[in-house]
């Protein structure tokens, strides 16, 4: 076992973990990284290396079992869908809830739908009491809570997350399909507060204009409109095809500008100091990102893998980035009511891990909601890190993937649908952001995106495992390559009885006891099911005249929700109610932070993506100014 | 036993049937324009074998070969779940946060290894170390003669109903399973190689016949978007004008 002591431990390298890494060691911070996945991406972005089409194949990248996509090798998670069940290992017919375990976590197999949360989002449950609703949620057993900052504190943040990400987008569309749009036109009736929950006409405009159209998208945007509802492209976080690279210094110029960041504040450095020079390869539109690893030269494809943690190269005598680093305590000092840090698997080899330890004067996690609450419940007191109240795993979320539709064209349309041009999805709609129920209220549900059929291997496969083969096979796999899907990112209430806990009987290889997730749909969730029916068929009707087959989603799938995870570490102002005070500290430990989407109090409708990234430039932000103020965090 | 599997293959995807019968035609498609597609030409056919199977199949098994070694590891684990835990005393640890005095290693049914259809974990070398003879022992009782009683004795196999499989550790459906999935990982997965010599094109020739223009290495352009939104309104703007209903 061997030991150094740092400034900061950071458990987890996604958009919350990767970007706070690489503001603390910007800011001169000796900072330990540890990610329990292997690095499968910055070895083939560096500019020098050719494309290697070898290596250019997402079905070799998922089927690579045991070391698959999102599950490390000998993990995973159990299931029940209440308390008193007995929970069961999580199988690949349970989607949700995973962890990408690779270096970027999940801003690198993320689909790149780059969407902010909007300011009612903050306001939920004021808004909720407004409209009288409150009291329908808590008598269904919610928790809905605002969460203790504003859109408005996150604006700035998420104008640089942008410039990060080189979004694609048109704000001019954005900001008119919020406020065109008829949840908010209604709202201004019901609850006219909805207007000034934060700035709902941003003036930051993307840093590229929208990604190109594809048939697909054009179908869903067609479709809405004939129906009445306003589409627009998806913002999508890739470099565009049409630009000759991407130079983030000079786009992160643009957004620090739009910060009122105090003189000698980390946002005031020059942008020579702040970033690279280098110049990013635009999109080529290869069609293999999906929700998989870019596999393009020098980066194309957003994420913290491919901004922060390259940045974090240049800083060597600041930052150490530790893959295959199994985090398994937070070490704790009872007596001092501080963590002093971590301990840890190196499993370089698998086979034979090695024990080891960083010491470090704060402990950052940022393992995703549901493995930072397990890694709390393990460490410290029996009770878990930080949860004296029982707060820790509570709440947790997953967005209503399982809300979905699908159509399938007729013949004609066969090879019509080029899902191999590009990314996922290119179209999506707010106005069902928050649906009505013809009774004169608005239920909350999300954004609606149409996304292609990317995968053909994925397809047959399932084909087969109906019992088709032969000519019946070969019929199916046809039909497939005419099929697309219109998904929704619907958002999933707070229940403090959804939670994480530590398996009882399941352990992982390592002898450590898995997450167990219990989570059922209440009557929201059940509500909107039933509401959004209609709203799927409108979309489609006008082209009924081209016999198109339409089937919805069975929405009492329960098993399949989705990957997004939030909660668990709830952020808020009360110890008594939540885990994380505002900046996303333990109440409870106060040199422990939590900086992935574990503190979101709500779901929002959106990708939370952008939101983790941006919360956690606010973190940072105030870290790095406390320390060098010299406050004492602890 | 290669050529039976690569009878077996063309069972599971009849390839030659299928284009004969089939209404796409990727030679009037634009998208496939100047690209060769000589499975179509006069006296030519198209087979997984020609498409790589073979090669790919041999590959495969290589490379999995290790799963042997990871499925006795994982039964170790499972024979005994805490051994590996680095916890100084993981009972104690274990007794006061609650948990069960005995743990399990659910690796299996989370289905985080290759299972066949029964779920039970196998590692493909041996697995059809294991299968192949009695294939090969149903084949000398009772061989196939066409490429449609291939597809039948596929059928068969897939539901079990091939009366000469042995009663063995597995059964012909898991076999077929297996076997059907590791076909289509050939002609779809894009690390499959042409058998065709002189003739690169079969590789992709599954992929082309489907319209999918899904290739390793692929470089797409703005303007190729925007002439597939193109092509795919025109075809709407038709059928919506003549009211054209599925085919």
């Amino acid at each position: 076992m061997t030991q150094s002591m740092v400034d900061f431990v950071v458990i987890g390298t996604g958009g919350g973990g990767g970007t706070l890494s690489w503001m603390l060691a910007k800011a001169k911070y000796k900072v330990v990284v540890l990610e329990q996945g292997a690095d499968w991406s910055l070895p083939k972005q560096e500019a020098d290396r050719p494309f290697d089409a070898v290596l250019h194949d997402e079905y070799r990248f998922q089927q690579q079992k045991p070391d698959g996509k999102r599950q490390p090798r000998g993990d995973y998670n159990t299931f029940r869908p209440t308390t008193g069940m007995r929970a069961r290992p999580m199988s690949s017919n349970m989607i949700g809830g995973w962890s990408a375990t690779t270096l970027g976590g999940g801003s690198n197999l993320w689909g790149g739908w780059a969407v902010r949360a909007l300011p009612i989002d903050f306001r939920l449950r004021s808004h909720y009491a407004k409209t009288g609703q409150l009291a329908d949620f808590e008598k269904w057993g919610y928790d809905v809570a605002d969460w203790p900052v504003s859109y408005d504190e996150m604006e700035p943040f998420f104008n640089v997350t942008e410039a990060l990400l080189a979004v694609n987008g048109s704000r001019h569309e954005m900001n008119e399909a919020l406020v065109e749009s008829p949840w908010f036109k209604a709202f201004e009736t019901i609850n006219p507060d909805v207007a000034k929950y934060g700035h709902w006409r941003s003036k930051f405009p993307y840093p590229s204009e929208p990604y190109p159209q594809k048939p697909v998208g054009q179908f869903f945007y067609d479709g809405a409109k004939a129906a009445g509802v306003r589409a627009l492209p998806i913002p999508t976080a890739l470099v565009n095809p049409s630009l000759h690279g991407y130079r983030t210094r000079e786009e992160l110029a643009k957004a620090v500008a739009t910060m009122d960041a105090p003189e000698g504040s980390f946002w005031r450095q020059s942008p020579d100091e702040m970033w690279s020079d280098r110049v990013r390869a635009a999109c080529n539109m290869c069609g293999f990102c999906e929700d998989f690893v870019c596999w393009g030269s020098n980066a194309p494809k957003s994420g913290v893998f491919s901004t922060t943690l390259v940045e974090l190269r240049d800083l060597p005598e600041y930052a150490d980035v530790r893959p295959n680093s199994k985090v398994y305590e937070v070490l704790y000092d009872d007596r001092l009511r501080r963590a002093t840090g971590v301990r840890y698997l190196d499993t370089t080899d698998p086979d034979n891990p090695v024990q080891r330890e960083v010491r470090a004067r704060y402990v950052v996690l940022s393992c995703g909601a549901v493995q930072s609450a397990r890694l709390l419940l393990m460490s410290g007191p029996p009770e878990g890190l930080g949860n004296r109240f029982g707060h820790v795993g509570r709440n947790v979320m997953f967005h209503l993937f399982n809300m979905s539709s699908s159509v399938q064209l007729p013949s004609q349309y066969q090879g019509l649908l080029h899902p191999e041009l590009g990314n996922i999805g290119s179209t999506t709609s707010y106005d069902n952001y928050f649906i009505p129920d013809g009774a004169g209220r608005w239920w909350k549900m999300g954004i609606m995106t149409a996304a292609e059929k990317k995968n053909p291997l994925h397809g047959a496969v399932n084909s087969l495992q109906t019992g088709a083969v032969g000519l019946d096979l070969l019929a199916q796999m046809d039909a497939y390559t005419r099929q697309l899907d219109l998904r929704t990112t619907g958002d999933d209430h707070p229940m403090p009885d959804n939670r994480v806990t530590l398996d009882p009987t399941y352990v992982d290889e390592y002898g450590f006891p898995v997450a167990r997730i219990t989570r059922s749909y209440g009557e929201h969730e059940q509500l909107l099911f039933r509401l959004m029916r209609e709203r799927f068929r409108e979309i489609f009707a006008v082209y009924d005249k081209i016999g198109i087959d339409f089937t919805l989603s069975d929405p009492q799938l329960l098993t399949l929700f989705g990957d997004h995870q939030m909660g668990t570490c709830r952020m808020g102002d009360d110890p008594t109610t939540s885990v994380l005070d505002r900046h996303c500290r333990m109440h409870e430990v106060p040199n422990v932070f939590v900086v992935d989407t574990s503190c979101f109090p709500t779901a929002l409708g959106v990708n939370p993506m952008t939101t983790a990234m941006a919360n956690a430039m606010r973190v940072g932000t105030y870290l790095i100014n406390a320390l060098k103020r010299g406050d004492e965090l602890a | 036993m290669r050529a039976d599997l690569a009878d077996l293959a063309e069972g599971v995807l009849p390839l030659q049937r299928w284009i004969e019968h089939k209404t796409y035609d990727p030679r009037a498609d634009p998208t496939f324009e100047g690209q060769p597609t000589p499975w179509r030409d006069p006296g030519q056919t198209l087979t997984p074998a020609k498409v790589g199977f073979g090669g790919f199949f041999a590959g495969l098994l290589r490379e999995t070969s290790d799963d042997v070694q990871s499925k006795a590891r994982w039964q170790r684990a499972a024979a005994a779940p805490l051994l590996r835990s680095p916890l100084g005393d993981v009972h104690a640890w274990r007794a006061e946060r609650g948990l069960d005095e005995t743990a399990t290693f659910g690796i299996v049914p989370s289905q985080n290894v290759l299972l066949d259809i029964q779920n039970e974990q196998i590692a493909r070398i041996s697995f059809y170390r294991d299968t192949l003879p009695d294939l090969s022992y149903c084949l000398n009782v009772d061989r196939p003669k066409t490429p449609a009683a291939w597809e039948t004795f596929a059928r068969a196999l897939l539901t079990n109903e091939v009366s000469a499989w042995p009663n063995a550790v597995h059964t012909s459906s898991a076999f077929m399973s297996q076997f059907a999935a590791d076909v289509l990982y050939a002609v779809l997965g894009m690390r499959n190689f042409s058998a065709v010599p002189g003739e690169p094109a079969y590789a992709t020739a599954v992929l082309t016949e489907l319209g999918q223009a899904r290739r390793r290495g692929n470089v797409n352009t703005p303007a190729q978007a925007k002439a597939a939104v193109a092509r795919f309104l025109e075809q709407i703007h038709r059928d919506m004008q003549s009211g054209r209903r599925a085919v």
